[in-house]
């Protein structure tokens, strides 16, 4: 199964923010959207989660638009994880990963929204925390949260807006591998907003790098994340350096043009 | 680690929060109806619990039971204190709820039918009826029951000049998709410019009409008959029902209104649904008591705390406890003065804000939502 981004153009007002951009996501891949703040990326993950109708193009699944899918078809489709989670007062964390049975519930639980939210909690580790409200959970355990929320809502795709960006350096770690472990065996396909080219390159199967709202380059993480591409579209210098377990980003001092 | 069902562990913790939630329930009608029966009792006459349990039986199974010695009791608990206390109930159950609705769905602890500038709409319909109503008198019958015409029109209005400004908030908002803060600032607003209008018609009243503009802005249960029971009951059930079958989708709006239109929500049309039956409810309620403020912030606080934020069951929860703090409340204000009787407003503005300061005080959690 494949989720085809075609030929998507998207701005607000006469400001286009995004300009034919296509690539396509197939199951069992992470594909991560890389690019400076304001280059697009969320702005094409909306478009993608249908919360902003695209200006030109489809994204489609297989050969059915999305934008014509009822509902309940899309949720079951596809997933969103947001950057953030803003939690309500008194919300327990077993109230909040139900929430993602929605496409499947209609007033109360079935055997089967319980089975899946309880298989989502302890696959990321929150099964302990169940009656805790989520408000007294840290920054990490929330969006620990957000992942097994996703995770039970069980879709073909999850969309993720930059789930890493609030987290420390392990949480980051187990957020990534939440979702490497989401598409395994082609269970599912991952599209992922990043901000660090360094997890990118450790987890991605295929990468966008969006400049200016036009794709700079798409293809295989190793042959776009390069010295070149990231003082095109960020603006630095960088050395690409060989580790134990892959290459790595090494960001240098000076800034592209003030050398 | 006990059981080893799939999904056994979750339906566990599952099962006992919706015990605790059900038995929160059971507790508050319990004590609604023990509420009922002391409201009924007392009074400028006060009458024998046992004879009030006689009422109650006799005209439930007049066969089986024998009514009360004094015949009179009968009428004094049917006729005029039962209408008043029913009334009690369906309108703290309806200003609760749609506390509850509006924090919900706005997820902002801090909004009631009042900050939206619902209150000031209805008192502002009020207030022009009472000033240009001066000479309306006589009664008609409605449902065979008995109205003054004079309240019929204040209700009215009261009533139209809510719609009119939920209309208009909802209006200015929809360009921003009915976003949360939109909504929350143009109500406060819109409540300002309806205070404005009800300063002005005060200042152009008349002595008499100014008492009555003032009384009806405290609140309280005078008008209650059982043609007004009659007249609220039918509107607040069905928009009740109507609540409480999208109280699944309201919880899901607390993941963020991103995240609940990929659910499959349509947030936009679900926030306005729930905005327009909020407003009918209290609307309806205050047009026939006036002012009662207080309970729709007081009551879902209370009970989120105790049951947490299940919309599902928060919202009758809250409604029930609605019920029985304004019972108490009116139980409270014919007591402290008798036989005079305080408008039930006041004590309810005296609770509210004790409980307030009790909830900011000491070292209780940050409020969000």
């Amino acid at each position: 199964m494949t989720l085809t981004i075609e030929g998507i153009t998207q701005g607000y007002g006469s400001n286009i923010v995004l300009k034919d951009i296509s690539f396509e996501v197939k199951k069992g891949q992470i594909v991560s959207v890389l690019g400076p703040n304001g280059s697009g990326k969320s702005t094409l993950i909306r478009t993608v989660c249908g919360m902003l109708k695209p200006r030109a193009g489809t994204i489609c699944v297989e050969d059915k638009d999305l934008s014509s899918m009822d509902r309940k078809d899309f949720s079951k489709m596809i997933g969103y994880v947001p950057q953030k989670y803003v939690p309500s007062d008194y919300m327990t964390v077993f109230d909040a990963v139900l929430i993602g049975r929605a496409p499947y519930m209609s007033w109360s639980y079935s055997e089967n929204d319980m089975i899946a939210a309880e298989e989502a909690m302890e696959k990321v580790g929150i099964f302990e925390l169940a009656e805790r409200y989520i408000n007294d959970l840290s920054g990490g355990q929330m969006q620990k949260v957000v992942l097994a929320r996703a995770l039970a809502q069980d879709p073909q795709f999850y969309v993720l807006d930059e789930p890493t960006s609030a987290l420390d350096l392990k949480n980051q770690m187990v957020a990534m591998n939440t979702m490497r472990d989401m598409v395994t065996d082609g269970k599912a396909g991952a599209l992922v907003a990043l901000h660090d080219l360094n997890l990118a390159l450790h987890f991605s199967d295929c990468v966008v790098m969006l400049k200016d709202g036009n794709v700079y380059a798409k293809g295989d993480p190793y042959d776009v994340i390069n010295e070149k591409s990231i003082r095109d579209v960020y603006g630095v210098e960088s050395e690409i350096m060989e580790g134990r377990e892959g290459r790595f980003v090494h960001v240098l001092e000076k800034i592209n043009g003030s050398q | 680690m006990m059981e080893k069902e799939p999904g056994g562990r979750l339906n566990a913790i599952y099962s006992a929060s919706k015990t605790k939630k059900m038995g929160f329930i059971v507790v508050a009608m319990f004590l609604i109806l023990i509420s009922i029966v002391v409201s009924v009792s007392i009074g400028a006459v006060d009458i024998p619990l046992s004879d009030t349990i006689k009422v109650f039986l006799h005209s439930l199974l007049p066969s089986f039971f024998d009514g009360p010695d004094k015949e009179w009791y009968s009428d004094i608990i049917i006729n005029s204190r039962m209408s008043r206390t029913i009334l009690c109930v369906v309108c703290g159950f309806s200003l609760a709820i749609a506390g509850a609705v509006m924090q919900n769905i706005l997820r902002n602890p801090l909004v009631s039918p009042f900050t939206l500038g619902l209150s000031s709409a209805a008192s502002f319909g009020a207030a022009v009826a009472i000033l240009f109503g001066a000479g309306i008198t006589g009664s008609i019958m409605i449902l065979g029951h008995e109205f003054f015409v004079k309240n019929l029109f204040i209700a009215g209005l009261a009533i139209l000049w809510s719609l009119i400004s939920v209309s208009i908030v909802i209006v200015l908002s929809r360009r921003r998709n009915i976003s949360r803060s939109t909504v929350i600032l143009i109500g406060v607003i819109i409540g300002y410019l309806f205070q404005a209008g009800i300063a002005a018609i005060k200042y152009f009243s008349d002595d008499d009409a100014l008492r009555e503009i003032t009384l009806w802005l405290m609140g309280g249960m005078w008008n209650a008959t059982w043609g007004v029971v009659l007249l609220v009951l039918p509107v607040v059930i069905v928009c009740d029902v109507l609540i409480e079958s999208r109280a699944a989708k309201v919880n899901i709006l607390s993941a963020g209104d991103d995240v609940a239109h990929s659910l499959g929500i349509n947030v936009t049309s679900l926030r306005t649904t729930l905005l327009i039956l909020s407003t009918v409810i209290s609307a309806i309620c205050i047009a026939f008591t006036g002012i009662i403020g207080f309970i729709g912030l007081v009551a879902p606080h209370v009970v989120r705390m105790i049951i947490g934020n299940d919309s599902r069951y928060l919202f009758i929860a809250s409604g029930l406890l609605g019920s029985l703090i304004l019972v108490v409340s009116d139980i409270v204000s014919r007591m402290i003065m008798r036989p005079e009787e305080l408008p039930v407003g006041i004590i309810m503005y005296l609770i509210g804000g004790a409980f307030f300061i009790w909830l900011v005080s000491g070292n209780r959690k940050e409020v969000t939502m």
